[in-house]
């Protein structure tokens, strides 16, 4: 209970109630120092990204215990910020919810699928990512599906990160829905 | 050479419907919806690559799928449609007819949870057994199935036996307080009767006519729930439905042949093929089979006198399901082989495990079968059918372990 009240506040201060913009406002607000940050790429209806939904509320969590912020970019086009804030709550997700209609993160960060993950410091225009690929190993491959994830990829990213290594590294390919250009 | 003009939304339509729009529709087991012209427009990368991976269309037999040159039309349309047409609407396929003439249902209270948990063992999906009820009142000639489930997108497949009611008893005791029960696979092993397996695209499932599957007086019908965990909390309301041949019209009862290979191990990194020979001992036809083959199987087949009947070499654990073979007919002393390609190796995409481990599977965990429903061609015979599958059933007791012929080792997995 306790945790789903911690996903409800940080959506309501993060998303809905606060600051959902698109992707180029969002960038001017905060900035985006050397600061690491996260971001997964999403598609409410990408049944690759919402199975993988409970392992990443649990990393968006670990995430921000450790003052590192999660950006859930939903890169589809004619999503509305009532869609991607629905999504985000109902599947546990924690971390800022982006809409990018206009690609500026996808071309950013060069994300192809549905679920991506990104470890990445600086800002929209000069990323230096750390980490891309994806979050882990529970589909090998589309209708692929393992019984359970083994390998962890993201998070073993994003411990480095914390444990202050900025050495770049690429994971294994996401394997997810095609975001459409 | 002038290139052809691309396919218009005409020539495609048909082919849509008939592949996309069963499944990928609001409330179908697929996750997005396909009905317009628009939605294909949206996806078209996405879509186009699957089409072109054989991913998509899936659960259908090999000899089903659609020709090369529908797949060409349809991925040439694809590549061509502007995403400013004016959406139009790709008609539902024909919903098959069904008469409900019983209904059963599932416990109340199960939830589909949001993702796999751990097991005891290493079995190959997340799977849940329920006794229906009620039972039956009296014997039931069942000519046809319909499921309804709350959850849809999140059930895989339903297998279907019939029980006394002693043995599926004994499971669901193992867990008083809560719906249903995880251990499985005993029930099919008796001599008491599997009523097919339904699967995603096959929620509504006819029998061919003239046989039907029965569930005697008193037995309870139970139901093998396959399941995939969709990332969210998916509370499970079900129902069975089954439409019953007509009192007076002739038909013949479909009684099980298990062709089972009931425990197996295969070490890391080996692939080969498992067997299982049977002689049919009288004249029989068998119009369906079902199969059970998990991850590490690359190919399924049945041959009788060395001829393949049925045959899908890129086997995909989706297709666990009931199989109709029209004009199969067996006589007596021909012989019939089930074959598994195994593949314990990294090079199996589908291999859970990477890297391979050694396993060992048995009858609850991920025993391997191609499942005869088979019905006597004279009626005379019709009894001997029970008595085969008891005494397959009874041989099977004593096998040993197998392992799999012809292994090769995989070169990544050698020391």
């Amino acid at each position: 209970m306790a945790s789903k009240r911690l996903v409800l506040v940080w959506l309501c201060l993060t998303a809905s109630c606060q600051s959902l913009k698109p992707a180029h406002q969002m960038q001017a607000r905060d900035g985006f120092d050397s600061k690491i940050r996260c971001a997964v790429f999403l598609s409410p209806d990408c049944p690759i990204a919402n199975a993988m939904a409970p392992s990443l509320g649990r990393l968006g969590q670990y995430a921000q215990q450790h003052d590192i912020e999660t950006l859930l970019i939903y890169p589809r086009k004619g999503l509305t910020t009532r869609q991607v804030s629905n999504h985000a709550q109902s599947y546990g997700l924690v971390g800022h919810v982006v809409l990018d209609p206009d690609h500026r993160w996808v071309n950013s960060l060069d994300a192809t699928v549905t679920p991506e993950a990104f470890v990445f410091s600086g800002g929209i225009e000069n990323p230096n990512v750390l980490y891309q690929g994806r979050i882990n190993d529970l589909y090998r491959g589309v209708g692929n599906r393992q019984e359970q994830a083994r390998n962890h990829d993201f998070r073993n990213a994003i411990e480095r990160s914390i444990a202050g290594n900025r050495e770049s590294v690429s994971g294994p390919p996401a394997v997810g829905c095609t975001i459409e250009r | 050479m002038i290139d052809p003009p691309p396919p218009t939304f005409e020539d495609v339509r048909d082919l849509l419907s008939q592949n996309c729009v069963a499944c990928h529709q609001q409330e179908g087991p697929a996750p997005f919806s396909l009905t317009k012209s628009t939605d294909y427009q949206r996806r078209s990368a996405f879509i186009q690559a699957l089409i072109q991976e054989d991913r998509m269309p899936p659960h259908l037999v090999a000899s089903e799928r659609w020709s090369d040159q529908e797949k060409d039309v349809v991925l040439r349309w694809l590549a061509a449609a502007s995403r400013d047409e004016d959406s139009q609407t790709v008609p539902a396929p024909k919903v098959p007819s069904f008469r409900k003439d019983r209904s059963f249902r599932i416990p109340e209270g199960f939830v589909i949870p949001k993702e796999g948990g751990e097991r005891w063992h290493r079995g190959d999906r997340d799977v849940r057994t329920f006794r229906l009820a009620p039972r039956a009142d009296q014997l039931l000639r069942v000519q046809a199935w319909r499921f309804h489930s709350s959850a849809p997108r999140e059930v895989e497949s339903i297998g279907l036996v019939h029980d006394d009611g002693t043995i599926a008893r004994y499971g669901d005791l193992q867990e008083p307080n809560t719906p249903g029960y995880e251990m499985t696979g005993d029930m099919g092993w008796r001599p008491a009767g599997m009523l097919g397996v339904l699967g995603v695209a096959n929620s509504t499932f006819r029998i061919p006519d003239g046989f039907h599957f029965e569930v005697p007086q008193d037995h309870e019908i139970d139901f093998e729930l396959r399941f995939r965990p969709s990332g969210i909390d998916k509370p499970l309301a079900a129902t069975l439905e089954a439409e019953l041949v007509p009192d007076q019209q002739k038909s013949r009862a479909l009684h099980l042949i298990p062709l089972s290979i009931r425990s197996w191990r295969v070490k890391a990194g080996e692939s080969g093929t498992l067997e299982q020979r049977w002689v049919s001992p009288i004249d029989i036809d068998v119009p369906l089979v079902s199969v059970r083959a998990g991850r590490r199987i690359r190919g399924v087949s049945l041959s009788v006198d060395g001829k393949r009947v049925f045959d899908i070499p890129d086997w995909d654990p989706h297709w666990q399901q009931t199989w109709e073979i029209p004009d199969l007919r067996m006589t007596k002393g021909m012989q019939v082989v089930a074959t598994f390609n195994v593949d314990n190796s990294e090079e199996n995409p589908r291999n859970p495990e990477t890297p391979p481990r050694d396993i060992q599977f048995g009858r609850r965990t991920g025993a391997l079968g191609i499942w005869l429903h088979a019905a006597a061609i004279d009626p005379v015979d019709q009894g001997t059918l029970q008595q085969i599958h008891r005494s397959i059933f009874e041989a099977q007791q004593s096998e040993p372990v197998e392992t799999p012929r012809q292994i090769e080792q995989s070169p990544k997995a050698s020391p």
